[in-house]
């Protein structure tokens, strides 16, 4: 029921937009802005390029225009629109996703506690599309239903992906 | 209420940063200049999944009813030109009267089923009373002398 009616919200918000309100971006950006951030850091593992595909979903859901009117899951279509945003970025700068998680770590800040900062190097290990999935069910909230769409795979394969990484990141932190 | 297994809850309380403050003040000037100025009242109609639905019920309906009127009740008929009682009634006398004549069976039937089939099209072919009076299509009459 809440989610019925955080839809209708959004889908109101996405039509002021498709008016030309400027206020509509702030108040989707305050709604989603740290779903899709988390997103992008699961997909990029950068906090620099989940910032740059943030901004470049709200640039894009903007001059979309009339388009908007035919959107049922606003959440939904934005996160799918960060998924192909990352695509996009990962095709263009030639880099293996399974390779790109290496480098950071995401969202560790300084003085982290130290059980944070374990679960947070076991997710930077796992690979994109299982710490997507992850970041997805656990942190946004998603279901694997959802989660198959955005990513575009099915939902059998996205709990595939989520059984993965769950047995991973047990074995990464001990619990077994 | 979130619910989950010890991992998930481990996880959960570990949490994600959130993006930087200064990202919605980013985002809003880059986002703000591409948005369109408004849109026409046939673009909202267009792109409204609520007028799609309509249109999409309204031609259903109207090949529901054109099918519903093709459906063939046996061999050559259809709703439209399934004979009436006073029909049945007249290609029965038409082939009891064959039948007394002396006629053959299947030859009695025959006359029966051109009998009906007549009497099923009144407009087309005429009409003929039982006192002998002939109704043309035209609407004009003929005397059976």
């Amino acid at each position: 029921m809440d989610a019925q009616r955080e839809d209708r919200r959004d889908r109101e918000l996405l039509r002021q937009l498709a008016g030309g309100d400027a206020a509509a971006i702030g108040s989707l950006y305050d709604r989603h802005a740290t779903a899709l951030f988390r997103h992008g850091l699961a997909l990029s593992g950068h906090a620099s390029d989940a910032e740059d595909l943030v901004q470049a979903t709200f640039v894009k859901l903007a001059a979309r225009g009339p388009l908007l009117l035919g959107v049922r899951r606003p959440a939904s279509y934005m996160h799918r629109m960060l998924h192909a945003e990352w695509i996009d970025l990962a095709r263009h700068r030639a880099v293996a996703r399974e390779e790109s998680i290496e480098g950071e770590l995401p969202g560790v800040q300084p003085g982290d506690a130290a059980e944070a900062l374990d679960v947070r190097r076991a997710l930077a290990a796992l690979p994109e599309r299982q710490r997507e999935v992850v970041v997805l069910h656990v942190f946004n909230g998603l279901s694997f239903r959802e989660i198959g769409r955005i990513a575009g795979v099915s939902t059998f394969t996205t709990a595939s992906r989520y059984r993965l990484a769950i047995d991973r990141l047990r074995l990464l932190l001990g619990e077994r | 209420m979130m619910l989950g297994t010890p991992i998930e809850n481990r996880l959960r309380s570990a949490g994600l940063t959130g993006p930087p403050p200064d990202l919605r003040e980013r985002v809003i000037a880059c986002s703000v200049p591409r948005l369109r100025p408004g849109t026409t009242w046939a673009e909202q109609i267009w792109f409204s999944g609520r007028w799609r639905l309509a249109a999409l019920a309204l031609l259903f309906t109207v090949f529901a009813f054109d099918a519903l009127d093709r459906i063939p009740l046996g061999p050559g008929s259809s709703f439209a030109d399934r004979p009436g009682p006073v029909a049945m009634e007249t290609a029965q006398a038409a082939g009891e009267a064959a039948r007394q004549a002396g006629l053959p069976g299947d030859v009695a039937a025959l006359l029966e089923r051109q009998a009906l089939l007549a009497a099923s099209q009144p407009a087309q072919n005429g009409r003929v009373s039982i006192d002998g009076q002939v109704t043309l299509p035209d609407g004009g009459e003929l005397e059976n002398r």
